[in-house]
């Protein structure tokens, strides 16, 4: 199992579409940061523009943990997609070059094997994330310094630099079982769907359904604290005033639950499908 | 309409002379607070707005004599546009005429309450009520009606009696409610200027408390 787990990370750092993900993460920072240095005085101007009356402001809120803010919001829509395409891609481009049946003519178990795939999707899914959050925290605080967060979460909440950073840090780590959800998700799809072009149809076709889904409010607590589209935003709970360390674990114990089982799908339907 | 509130209060006034004389509980407390040269603080900042979560803030103030008081903090701090004039100063930059409404009660004291009235354009207040403590000379709240910011009430506390400068106080404002939904700030959100432009005014306020350090007078 450890060999598959090595072969196959060995191949997603052998390929360039891992190099063009890395590539995608800088790219939406820069493109972030690029937007915040020309417009980000102006739309902190219309958030704060009621208090301008009864108030003058002396600091600099366009600053790095704003910035790290910014980037944080990607987990939204951005950094998912750029995962589900590249993670998909894992499985997908083995069945277009039958590297699949290749592997399996080998003493290789079909369970292992899928196993390693989502291990290996796993493991990618943090390399990202880690360079992600470590050129971020980086970048901003060289280019924008250090300062107080604004937020917008049921009114306007400031945040000390400190207090800023310990919650931004909490958030990526909250925010980062998301992105392993949507990583599992999207081997799932490939082992569905196998073809490269469908899988990515229908993983950002999830996004968007999961994204809009979020909206929605039911009655039941119970169904809102089980609905999977509404787990995937405790992250964001980390910027309440008082953060519900509660919600939070309820909401990411029960999103472990759904990566499991979805997994557990995958590996179900690899194992029972031939592999022609 | 400042034509209009003269009038009315001219028509309300026992004396149009005592009316357009200064007061005189007013001149001794504007001269007691030009008895200050200079002096220096720390401030602690604790707004009360009920779409605003911030932490208590620190500042540094120094105030000297002729110049406008210098505020220095190492966080964002949200400073009112009123209130930290100590000396009202900025309430006899332009020329005025007083009204004394005699005595009256704050909060089960005895005080004196004089309206300060400008008596050209260019002043940025309207009209500003002033209530004092007569056997201290300490002010104890101000009502100041801006053209553009509408009604602030200021209230002070002092560490005791013979204090010129107060240990608190309380600034109430109105403010609009921000609705600024931006999605890429925060969840479920969207700009929406006109939404904001409709928001209703509510009451908010920040507490300042001051310790003071190398206080100089005359």
């Amino acid at each position: 199992m450890r060999n598959l787990i090595r072969t196959e990370l060995f191949k997603i750092f052998r390929q360039r579409k891992t190099y063009y993900a890395i590539a995608a993460v800088f790219v939406l920072e820069a493109f972030i940061m690029v937007s915040a240095y020309f417009q980000g005085r102006e739309f902190l101007d219309v958030f704060l523009e009621n208090l301008r009356e009864s108030f003058e402001f002396q600091g600099n809120l366009l600053n790095g943990n704003l910035i790290i803010y910014l980037v944080l919001n990607s987990f939204w829509f951005h950094i998912p997609l750029i995962l589900m395409i590249v993670v998909s891609g894992f499985l997908t481009t083995e069945y277009k070059d039958r590297t699949v049946e290749a592997v399996l003519l080998q003493p290789v178990s079909k369970r292992n094997y899928i196993i390693s795939k989502y291990i290996a999707a796993l493991v990618f899914t943090a390399f990202i994330l880690g360079i992600l959050i470590i050129s971020t925290f980086l970048l901003s605080y060289l280019f924008f310094g250090q300062g107080d967060l604004v937020v917008f979460l049921e009114g306007l909440s400031f945040y000390s630099a400190t207090e800023a950073f310990n919650r931004l840090m909490i958030a990526f780590l909250v925010g980062s079982l998301t992105m392993f959800f949507y990583a599992v998700v999207s081997i799932t799809l490939a082992v569905l769907f196998q073809e490269a072009t469908v899988t990515w149809i229908v993983a950002a076709l999830f996004l968007i359904g999961t994204t809009l889904l979020l909206r929605l409010e039911f009655d039941s607590e119970w169904v809102n604290s089980l609905f999977f589209p509404k787990l995937t935003d405790s992250w964001q709970y980390v910027f309440f005033s008082e953060i519900p360390y509660r919600t939070i674990l309820n909401k990411s114990l029960v999103l472990i639950g759904y990566t499991g089982l979805i997994a557990w799908i995958g590996i179900r339907v690899f194992q029972k499908r031939d592999i022609t | 309409m400042k034509s209009t509130l003269l009038f009315i209060l001219t028509l309300l006034s026992p004396s149009l002379l005592s009316s357009q004389e200064i007061d005189p509980i007013l001149v001794s407390v504007k001269e007691r607070a030009d008895s200050i040269i200079s002096f220096q603080a720390s401030v602690q900042m604790e707004v009360d707005i009920s779409f605003v979560n911030m932490p208590v803030k620190e500042a540094e103030i120094w105030f000297t004599k002729g110049a406008p008081i210098s505020i220095s903090s190492e966080d964002f701090v949200m400073i009112p546009k009123r209130g930290l004039d100590f000396t009202l100063n900025e309430l006899y930059r332009y020329p005025f005429m007083t009204l004394s409404l005699g005595r009256v009660q704050l909060e089960g004291r005895d005080c004196h309450l004089v309206k300060i009235i400008p008596t050209t354009d260019a002043s940025d207040y309207s009209i500003a009520s002033v209530w004092i403590a007569p056997e201290t000379l300490q002010v104890l709240k101000t009502q100041i009606s801006t053209k553009k910011n509408g009604v602030y009430d200021i209230f002070y506390s002092y560490s005791g009696a013979q204090e010129i400068l107060p240990a608190v106080i309380k600034v109430a404002f109105e403010v609009s409610g921000v609705k600024i939904p931006l999605r890429f700030l925060g969840r479920d959100t969207q700009i929406d200027k006109g939404k904001k432009a409709d928001s209703a005014q509510e009451r908010g306020a920040i507490y300042l408390r001051i310790a003071y350090s190398g206080l100089t007078r005359k």
